[in-house]
């Protein structure tokens, strides 16, 4: 549970099984396009993120994967095997770990773990000993006959998880897990998915959080409006935006025309406004503050906050699509 | 099937922990028994009347007639048979309504019935048409099972021969032989069930009904609470998690109905025919295939909807309208 390296360090070979590999995923609802020629490989042992904000397709990316949902176009295969909503040999291979809360709330956590476990086919001591190993490792071992309604957010959210790794599925499929979940069990949930891919499980993760992407994922595809307009390790991403620093100003007055003006200044790269500011790329935000600042004076803007953040997934999300992350 | 038994299974011990299965298969039927036994009165509208006999044979056929036929109907409860002296006594008595009919046996009937000579035996009736109709039923069903010797001794007759000794022996046995079939017809003519027991049995097939939507309702409620997506991935089919649905609602049903039977049995004063178990299969025999495709229809129809089951059902406009991105 408290296997915290960086990601980089056990970045799986090329050489490694490629537990999940999708191509050209389509789908569409009515006249909108959800999701629109996806495709990645997810190796054993490696952590792939799928980085974007909501409504860009990742849950319907997953329910495709995982056969719950048809795909218009595309394959996934699974462990080698083909998979789609028709399919049942290939799902045991999968941990799925939906978004939402799928557990039944008037059953105890134990009945819960039983219950799907006997789904993927346990049955008797193995059923009994896996369901003992799952409630350790998501720390529920205490409390495994107590009926799952009357546990916090983050225990359900625990539960939740570990119904997903009763049966070692290969592949384990997380929707944004820690949606709504205190920032203690938020970092138990992380570091138990770090310990899972130590041990060899192949991960997606999807989240729009930024720093989760960061902390657990071997490589991240940035996924807006349904395509994933980026893909690579964090260091590769960060280069996508040079390098460059977020300058993030809160600022009252003609935003726009101090945007016009900032521009104008040697380093700055782009400026955009939004309610409340200004963000900046520019070269070296340190060296480069001062100037800055110095502009928003001299045109009557009231400087109210100044942020200098280092290039980050949320950086390149923002320059490859002109929008934050968590818009 | 061991899914759909597990699937089942869970949702059973479910709706008994949140009392819903107690509420529908025990309170509610329970309730219901009690209703209708307060509120149904206990009255069977029966059928009884007197016949009145003038018997003015005396011998063998007309005895046969009177202690067979119609005996039958006084130990059926379908009738007094009251023996008068005279015609005159029966028209009498049918008059004042006295008796509903009366059966008139002339003088030389038996004698006429072995040698196929032709009699006639005659019914007075009065207003009351039921009475002149299982009367006349009763001696007619009596005449057609003599009917027979009578017409071997009158073809013997005819041709100029002598009637033996066996065939007047057979005759004779036609006369005397027992009419259970006549007096068991009528009684099943005039058996109905009680007010009781028919909403009784209205009310227990609906209950099989009422449980069928537990199947559809088991899909819609997974996907309210969030686990529809994860019994979908996992490795089992589609048809397992309506089939798990369908089975739990309709051991529901059954035992809501089985409860219901009982009740009414002991609280209604119902009369289900054989044991009330029997009534129970019976019933759960005619209406579990009827029930089970009611079930089963309607939850393909939610799985297709959402997309999870494809087909030619059309719903594909559907299914991408209910689907969220």
């Amino acid at each position: 549970m408290d296997a915290h390296q960086p990601p980089a360090a056990r970045v799986p070979g090329e050489s490694a099984e490629a537990i999940l590999t999708c191509h050209d995923l389509r789908k569409r609802f009515g006249d909108r396009t959800a999701v629109d020629g996806i495709g990645f490989t997810i190796r054993a042992g490696e952590t792939y993120g799928l980085l974007g904000p909501n409504g860009a397709g990742k849950t319907t990316t997953i329910s495709m994967i995982c056969g719950i949902l048809a795909a218009d176009a595309g394959e996934v295969h699974v462990a080698g095997i083909k998979i789609d909503t028709g399919t049942v040999a290939a799902k045991g291979a999968i941990g799925y770990v939906p978004q939402d809360l799928a557990i039944y709330p008037n059953l105890s956590a134990r009945e819960n773990l039983a219950f799907f476990g006997r789904l993927y086919g346990l049955r008797g001591a193995h059923l009994r000993q896996r369901i003992a190993e799952v409630l350790a490792v998501i720390d529920l071992a205490g409390r495994a006959d107590e009926r799952a309604e009357r546990f916090s957010g983050g225990m359900k959210r625990r539960l939740n998880i570990g119904i997903g790794l009763l049966h070692r599925p290969r592949l384990l499929v997380l929707d944004e897990p820690t949606v709504g979940v205190d920032p203690q069990s938020r970092n138990a949930i992380l570091s138990s998915v770090e310990a899972l891919s130590a041990a060899g499980m192949g991960i997606l993760y999807t989240t729009h959080y930024m720093e989760e992407a960061e902390r657990l994922c071997n490589r991240v595809g940035i996924i807006h409006e349904g395509r994933i307009i980026a893909e690579g390790s964090r260091r590769e991403l960060v280069a996508l935006v040079g390098g460059l620093d977020t300058v993030k100003l809160g600022a009252t007055g003609d935003l726009a025309a101090a945007a016009r003006a900032v521009r104008e200044l040697d380093g700055v790269r782009d400026a955009t406004t939004h309610d409340g500011g200004i963000d900046l790329l520019v070269v070296d935000a340190r060296r480069l503050l001062p100037s800055i600042l110095a502009s928003m004076n001299q045109d009557g803007q009231s400087v109210r906050s100044v942020e200098v953040v280092e290039p980050d997934l949320e950086a390149v999300f923002l320059h490859l699509t002109g929008k934050a992350l968590r818009d | 099937m061991r899914v759909a038994l597990v699937i089942a299974a869970r949702i059973l011990r479910q709706r008994v922990r949140d009392r819903s299965a107690i509420v529908f298969a025990v309170l509610t039927p329970v309730g219901l028994a009690m209703a209708f036994s307060a509120i149904i009165p206990d009255f069977t509208p029966t059928f009884h009347t007197t016949v009145a006999v003038v018997d003015h044979d005396g011998g063998t056929a007309a005895q046969a007639l009177i202690q067979g036929p119609l005996h039958g109907l006084e130990s059926a409860g379908i009738a007094d048979v009251k023996l008068v002296d005279t015609e005159a006594d029966a028209r009498y008595a049918v008059s004042v309504n006295d008796a509903g009919a009366a059966v008139v046996i002339p003088a030389g009937f038996s004698n006429a019935v072995q040698t196929g000579a032709p009699t006639e035996v005659r019914i007075l009736a009065g207003g009351g048409a039921t009475s002149r109709e299982v009367v006349r039923a009763t001696v007619t069903s009596f005449a057609d099972a003599i009917g027979a010797g009578q017409l071997a001794v009158q073809t013997v007759a005819a041709t100029g021969g002598t009637v033996d000794a066996a065939s007047l022996a057979a005759v004779q046995a036609a006369v005397q032989a027992d009419q259970p079939i006549v007096v068991a017809d009528a009684t099943a003519e005039h058996r109905q069930a009680s007010l009781t027991t028919f909403y009784g049995a209205a009310m227990a097939i609906m209950f099989v009904f009422f449980a069928t939507q537990y199947g559809a309702l088991a899909i819609l409620t997974e996907r309210r609470v969030g686990t529809l997506n994860r019994l979908l991935a996992a490795p089992i089919g589609p048809g397992s998690v309506i089939l798990g649905g369908s089975i739990a609602g309709l051991l529901l049903g059954m035992l809501a109905m089985g409860i219901l039977v009982a009740a009414t049995t002991l609280l209604g004063s119902a009369d289900w025919g054989p044991p009330p178990l029997v009534a129970i299969l019976a019933v759960d025999t005619l209406t579990v295939p009827t029930a089970g495709l009611a079930d089963i229809l309607p939850s393909i129809l939610v799985l297709t909807a959402m997309g999870v089951v494809t087909g030619g059902i059309g719903l594909v406009r559907a299914r991408a309208a209910l689907v969220p991105a």
